[in-house]
């Protein structure tokens, strides 16, 4: 077990692509850090990196204290978890998970003893003497998992390990791998593009954005105060509702946002954790509305009233409606915004609506009686919780 | 299945005026595939069973009725040919050279097949280029200058004469064949080998060539067969005849006993037979070995 650290770590690859770009970030021994990002955001190979499978263009990276940059994979003594498993399909389950210990000359016996004890906490125990291909998807990422636990290694990498189970076995999974690692206690990172992965398994959530570290933080911390418009588009679903409002004096605040002919007092709260705010007085800001801080009820005291919105879809999903309000808010045309979505038809989505001069909010609701569609309601929103940027640095206004 | 999808697809697709439905298509191309697949068969099956049986007839009998079953079976051509000394020798030889020859071609055209499928490294391809050329040139082109060189470096009238030239000119084949199985070996699987503490050798031993058994075995067999059935580079190469292979055998014996020609085709048949044995044996792992590596797991 050891402290993993990355020290103005830069990868360029052959052809000049620059994959990581500065990453400094020290993860703590034992911890669970979790590396997320949209795709070809340089996640894998960060993590490739530290496994010793690709090289470092510059910068320093340590394992336990140790500068490893010109170690072989095997000199650095770390396990890792593939998305496709990549077990030996000629060995059985016990010889897959007694490879690595078979290399390193231990003695047969202490092999078999901690074969053994990783099958018992695994519950492979009666598939030891299978092939893999004859195991399923969930027991393969379990022989996966084996063969890292077996090794004692000082840090576990995990690449998208659940990406090819299915949505009921990637939940059991998910906890399973989370409870693994907090028994063990080894330092562990863990690639995934999964939303729900990296807010639930990890201590912390590095996001990355095209090579470069955009904040890290507790999955709490980033959700309640993510640092720039990337981070709060990316991380939530479904996503932050984010627009270019105006700013304007409000009537019992000093500062208020107006989303169509509503004007939104920004309650003292919310100006403390974004003072820069009121410096905007008169100009615009672009505007973080999580789904779940709209209210149903309006005129609570708590939260803003915001008229006139038409309902364009409701989704009941049992625990919970989310409702799709048509609004005049311009969406946030940026790059920023274009990572966040990692998807570029929906972002080409958001440019025509930008032209169109609004776009559409998700209001997330308890379930109820659902509004008519294509009928004007009012909704409310709870003002002290909304998240201010910069609409052209994309930075947070605090 | 032609039952189910004749009754799906008539409905929709058939023209109501040509006499060529869909199901009458199907069945032409089937019978076209038959046709082809039974005259194919006959041009092998024939002179094989005609050598068979021929082996069991007396000369007489082949004089009067070329194509004819033996009437009566007569063993004694082959257990003659069993019992005399020079066929043992001679299937101790081909059996030797073989083996030499599958021996060097296997190790090493994995070898090189595998640096050419997973290194990167300046020059692949035109080595792997070279290799391709290689099988541009059988052994009868190169002969000359290759007898001059055997018999410059002392190896006329040795098995290593014959098996080492052999191995070479199946070395193009072999990396060729093995090339994409290699490449087809998973990155991913090459990742988790370097992690688990694998270099280069360990992978090639350990993951490598236990998941190439069938390219592997299809490479031996025809080298085995080819080697087996080689006549041209022996018969220059092997001047003593306690040296001779069994090709060479079944063309003294067929000058020799011009006459004989029960005996003749007994010999051809038992030279024919291990060769024939092995490689019933061996055909499903020759069908998987060429295949296999082509579509993804």
């Amino acid at each position: 077990m050891a402290n993993v650290e990355f020290r103005d770590v830069n990868k360029y690859y052959p052809d000049g692509y620059h994959a990581i770009t500065d990453l400094t970030m020290s993860i703590d021994d034992g911890e669970f850090v979790i590396l997320v990002g949209p795709s070809g955001c340089g996640k894998s190979t960060a993590l490739r990196m530290v496994a010793g499978l690709e090289e470092i263009t510059s910068g320093e990276l340590l394992i336990g204290d140790q500068v490893v940059n010109d170690m072989t994979p095997k000199e650095r003594d770390i396990a890792m978890v593939f998305q496709s498993y990549a077990l030996y399909p000629h060995m059985t389950v016990a010889e897959n998970m007694g490879f690595s210990l078979k290399l390193s000359k231990t003695p047969k016996d202490e092999i078999d003893k901690r074969v053994n004890e990783a099958a018992d906490v695994l519950g492979l125990d009666e598939l030891l003497h299978r092939k893999p291909k004859a195991l399923s998807g969930g027991q393969r990422q379990r022989v996966a998992m084996g063969r890292a636990i077996v090794r004692q290694p000082k840090a576990f990498l995990m690449d998208e390990p659940l990406s090819n189970l299915d949505a009921k076995l990637r939940v059991q999974m998910r906890a399973e791998i989370a409870a693994l690692q907090n028994r063990l206690g080894v330092t562990t990172i863990y690639v995934t593009h999964d939303q729900v992965e990296a807010m639930t398994m990890g201590d912390r959530v590095a996001v990355l954005k095209k090579g470069v570290l955009s904040q890290v933080d507790s999955p709490q911390a980033l959700y309640e105060n993510p640092d720039n418009l990337f981070v709060a588009g990316f991380i939530g679903s479904p996503a932050m509702n984010l627009g270019v409002v105006d700013v304007v004096e409000g009537s019992s605040s000093p500062v208020a946002i107006k989303i169509g002919g509503s004007t939104l007092d920004i309650p003292q709260a919310a100006l403390e954790k974004y003072p820069g705010v009121t410096d905007r007085v008169g100009s615009d800001v672009a505007v973080g509305l999580r789904p779940e801080h709209f209210d149903r009820e309006t005129g609570d005291g708590v939260s803003n009233r915001i008229d006139d919105l038409e309902v364009e879809l409701v989704e009941m999903l049992g625990a919970e409606m989310l409702v799709h309000l048509k609004t005049d808010v311009p969406p946030v045309i940026s790059e920023q915004m274009r990572a966040a979505l990692d998807d570029d038809d929906a972002f080409e989505e958001l440019e025509r609506q930008a032209k169109a001069g609004g776009q559409t909010f998700v209001a997330r609701f308890e379930p109820g009686a659902p509004p008519k569609l294509g009928s004007k309601i009012s909704v409310g929103f709870r003002t002290d919780r909304a998240h201010f940027f910069d609409r052209e640095s994309g930075l947070a206004l605090r | 299945m032609p039952e189910s999808s004749t009754t799906l697809d008539q409905p929709t697709t058939a023209e109501p005026d040509g006499w060529l439905t869909p199901a009458r298509r199907r069945r032409l191309l089937k019978f076209l595939l038959y046709a082809v697949a039974i005259f194919v068969g006959l041009v092998i099956v024939v002179p094989l069973s005609f050598a068979i049986l021929g082996g069991f007839r007396s000369n007489q009998q082949l004089v009067a009725a070329p194509v004819g079953l033996p009437d009566p079976w007569i063993v004694d051509n082959y257990l003659r040919l069993l019992q005399t000394s020079s066929f043992w020798q001679q299937v101790f030889n081909s059996t030797l050279i073989a083996v030499i020859t599958t021996a060097v071609v296997l190790p090493l055209s994995s070898l090189a097949a595998f640096a050419i499928a997973r290194f990167r490294f300046r020059g692949r391809e035109p080595i792997y280029g070279l290799f391709t050329l290689g099988l541009l040139f059988p052994v009868a082109v190169a002969i000359l200058p290759l007898f001059v060189v055997l018999r410059q470096v002392g190896l006329l009238s040795n098995p290593l004469g014959v098996a080492l030239p052999q191995a070479a000119f199946g070395l193009p084949v072999a990396i060729i064949v093995m090339r994409p199985f290699f490449r087809a070996i998973p990155n991913e699987l090459h990742d988790a080998a370097m992690i688990d503490g694998c270099g280069p050798w360990r992978f090639y031993f350990s993951v490598v060539l236990p998941l190439s058994r069938p390219v592997l075995s299809t490479i031996a067999i025809l080298s085995i067969v080819g080697s087996w059935n080689a006549f041209l580079l022996p018969l220059l190469v092997l001047i003593e005849p306690s040296q001779h292979t069994l090709p060479i055998g079944v063309n003294n014996i067929s000058t020799q006993f011009a006459t004989d020609y029960a005996t003749v085709l007994a010999y051809t048949t038992l030279s024919m037979l291990p060769a024939l044995l092995f490689y019933a044996v061996a055909e499903r792992q020759i069908i998987s070995g060429l295949t296999s590596g082509a579509v993804k797991e």
